[in-house]
């Protein structure tokens, strides 16, 4: 874990906070679109885009590749007043505050043998798309933008445009998304690639605008900032290390179950993609709903975060 | 007596009396005690003979383009491989070599090979050469980097000059799958998918290590295929007079890293061959690599290409078991 | 050209190497294809490089002609951002000719599958493997002393 603390707060817009964090002397470099798992209680962390460093010359200063050796970290978090804490925990940060994070993790990552970027960013969701849009003006890629905005809700806004000028466009009103999405998709040049952050609305309608037009889904990346719930039919865990029995209910998560149980489980991104709550499973068959482990690691493993019992199984954790 | 220095920081592959195809995977930069001193404290090794090692690769690259490949996508995991590499030197070697500066201009010293070179991080055209080029010159390890995307490795870029049994222009553009394709049989197989999947898993600037190992003639690190008129009809031939001598085991010490800027994975490749005849001089050494050659599977024996060489060699280390002291020496 | 027509299936840019698979691709494309004839498979880099700039993200590419011929326009593409899922060949033949590529000096020549060959370049002699590269739309030649 990294030990950081809290340089500067700012409040780019209602309803968001961003937070410069720094640690002794230059921080771990990372890749477009990673984020950092923030603690925002003892073992609970939240996972937050980074975004570029801004400077008067814009987001990012053109003389260094976006995300190398930085001095500080930049979060934006949006407030969700009904969420587990986390962002709440965030808002409330002052300067001099210390705050423990992951080092970098990548989970959203450009695809370097494209030959056009399509980047589309909803709501707080700007996020990790200003860290592809610096990357890509900084190397010279060819990107485009598409902003899908409310009035005065957008963070970074001004920052895109800085970095993309006549490459962004902008949806202010919901009833213009699918055309804008459907302009770009159809007319994207040969061998492009597309990556959504955004509500899981705006993912699914990016993902079928391209769908029509053909898109293969590797070109097709999302990232998405609300986690789906991973509910279904109610199921029991049993413990293997105490020999404890958990009941899962039907509408949350396995890990939810752990954490109302008190028992520690790691965990990351919560969508089955970072791998970090693949645990050992002693019996029982699973529904895997997980996009991390490959066919022969499902046998005897699971992640908690997102895959559930077969229907009428009970599994048996080595926890 | 004292061991001589390439015995006694030997990475020495076999740690049981059998073996078989697996990842093998551990932390990189920890040291590693064996029966005759230890290894791995660094991730980049620096010999008595790096000097020559240096001068080699860059006589074989400067003969032999293709030895180098660079896809045009690769471009900044390149410029992230270098500055990984640059920094990794300068820290496990800060008498020797320096990378100073913190934006965007760079100055690279490396004091041992009289290089000094000043360059602007991300523009190609401040650097003499490739910048993956440019940093394998500093190094003796092999460097190949592989793309992350598709959920799945690419080689996109390398400089390889001590290849075993393979060609890196042959292999540029491939996906870890179709790279491990020749392994021997279905667990073996399954073996590099669990591979590709935890390297895939990697975080950015995580670095990890294997071993892998084989038996070859004489000390010549490069085996590539590129190279075969010249290493070819000998190994077919197998006229070997003294094993001692001119049979060698050849170790690669394998680095692993997933590049920090780009999350590419930086593959390091260092060869160090050792003469039978030093192997000998460790007992438990000799005694594992004979059971181990003689315990071979068939399939991993093939794939290893030591069909010959392998039961030569463990006849001989068996033999040496039971000599007089002080007949091993070479 | 314009987007893809989003009605039917993908539309496809169809590359026949001579003649024989010119007239095969004519017989199988559908109106909204795009097919184009070379004379060589080496010309395949040529055409894609004209025809790719004018087509949108969506079209796929089929390289028609003996097993070689439509591996190589497949390298071809592969190697200029076509995803593997994106490209399909129609081969002509019952793929005993491939094209192999020396391993010592790198010459890409034909050569029947699972035979022995010498390299036309270098000399040296290869044994023809199944290591396939797609990227080449080659198999290995291995050097054999």
């Amino acid at each position: 874990m990294l030990e950081l603390r809290v340089a500067d707060v700012a409040t780019p817009c209602a309803g968001v906070r961003s937070v410069t964090l720094v640690g002794d002397g230059p921080l771990p470099s990372y890749p477009p679109g990673a984020h950092v798992g923030l603690e925002w209680a003892p073992g609970r962390l939240n996972p937050y885009s980074l975004t570029p460093t801004p400077s008067p010359r814009g987001p990012t200063p053109r003389d260094l590749p976006p995300g190398l050796d930085p001095e500080e970290y930049h979060l934006s978090i949006a407030l969700r007043p009904d969420g587990e804490g986390g962002s709440r925990r965030v808002h409330a940060l002052a300067p001099g505050d210390r705050v423990r994070a992951t080092p970098p993790r990548s989970s959203f990552p450009p695809v370097g043998t494209a030959a056009h970027h399509v980047l589309v960013a909803g709501g707080i969701g700007v996020t990790p798309v200003l860290a592809h849009a610096a990357w890509h003006a900084f190397w010279g890629n060819s990107f485009e933008v598409l902003l899908v905005q409310r009035p005065g809700v957008t963070p970074h806004a001004a920052d895109l445009r800085a970095l993309a000028g006549d490459r962004l466009a902008r949806a202010t009103d919901r009833t213009a998304v699918p055309a804008l999405l459907d302009e770009a998709l159809r007319g994207a040049p040969w061998n492009s690639h597309v990556y959504t952050c955004g509500p899981p609305g705006l993912i699914a309608a990016v993902a079928a605008t391209a769908r029509r037009a053909h898109w293969v889904a590797d070109r097709v990346h999302a990232e998405p900032f609300v986690h789906a719930p991973a509910t279904g039919t109610p199921f029991t865990a049993v413990l293997r290390r105490s020999g404890r029995e958990v009941a899962v209910g039907a509408g949350e998560s396995l890990l939810d179950a752990l954490d109302r149980a008190g028992v520690a489980a790691p965990r990351l991104c919560r969508q089955g993609v970072c791998g970090e709550c693949v645990t050992e499973v002693a019996a029982g068959r699973v529904e895997h709903r997980d996009t991390v482990l490959g066919d022969d690691e499902r046998d005897g493993h699971m992640a908690l975060c997102v895959s559930r019992a077969a229907v009428g199984e009970t599994v048996e954790l080595q926890l | 007596m004292t061991v001589p220095e390439d015995v006694a920081s030997y990475p020495f592959p076999l740690p049981h009396d059998t073996y078989r195809i697996s990842a093998n995977v551990e932390e990189a930069g920890v040291e590693r005690a064996t029966e005759a001193g230890a290894w791995g404290s660094t991730m980049l090794h620096v010999g008595p003979d790096h000097a020559e090692a240096i001068v080699r690769r860059r006589t074989i690259f400067g003969r032999e383009p293709r030895r180098f490949v660079a896809a045009p996508h690769a471009r900044a995991a390149s410029w992230d491989a270098m500055l990984w590499l640059l920094e990794r030197m300068a820290r496990e070697r800060p008498g020797e070599a320096q990378l100073e500066g913190d934006g965007a201009r760079r100055r690279w010293r490396n004091h041992r090979l009289g290089v000094e070179a000043e360059f602007v991080v991300g523009d190609d055209a401040s650097l003499p050469e490739h910048p993956l080029a440019f940093a394998a010159a500093q190094v003796e390890e092999d460097v190949v980097v592989l793309g992350d995307r598709g959920d799945a490795l690419w080689l996109d870029a390398g400089l390889v000059t001590a290849a075993s049994v393979w060609s890196l222009a042959f292999d540029a553009g491939m996906s870890f799958a179709e790279l491990h394709r020749p392994v021997p049989g279905d667990e073996a197989r399954r073996v590099f998918e669990r591979a590709e999947r935890f390297l895939l898993r990697l975080h950015p600037g995580e670095a990890w290590r294997r071993l892998n190992w084989g038996l070859q003639l004489d000390d010549e690190a490069d085996l590539s295929l590129d190279a075969f008129p010249a290493w070819g009809p000998r190994r077919a031939a197998l006229d070997v007079v003294d094993p001692g001598r001119e049979v060698f085991l050849r170790t690669e010490v394998q680095h692993l890293v997933k590049l920090p800027l780009t999350g590419s994975v930086l593959f390091l490749i260092g060869v160090r061959p050792l003469s039978l005849g030093r192997v000998a001089t460790v007992p438990g050494w000799a005694g594992r690599l004979a059971s181990v050659l003689e315990t071979l599977a068939p399939g991993t024996s093939a794939y290893k290409e030591l069909d010959t060489l392998g039961p030569l060699a463990a006849e001989w280390l068996r033999r040496q078991a039971h000599a007089p002291a002080g007949a091993a020496a070479t | 050209m314009p987007g893809p027509d989003v009605s039917g299936p993908p539309p496809r840019l169809v590359l026949a190497v001579g003649e024989r698979a010119g007239a095969a691709a004519a017989e199988r494309c559908a109106a909204r294809d795009r097919v184009r004839v070379v004379v060589s498979a080496d010309d395949a880099a040529t055409v894609l490089d004209a025809e790719l700039p004018r087509l949108t993200t969506g079209w796929r590419i089929v390289g028609v002609g003996t097993t070689a011929d439509a591996a190589a326009v497949r390298a071809a593409a592969l190697a200029r951002g076509a995803l593997g899922e994106e490209v399909t060949v129609w081969p002509l033949d019952d793929s005993w000719r491939v094209r192999v590529h020396c391993g010592v000096c790198h010459h890409q020549g034909e050569s029947r599958r699972d035979a022995l060959a010498a390299c036309p370049a270098c000399g040296t002699a290869l044994a023809v493997s199944d290591q396939e590269s797609r990227v080449h739309g080659a198999v290995l030649g291995v050097p054999r002393a």
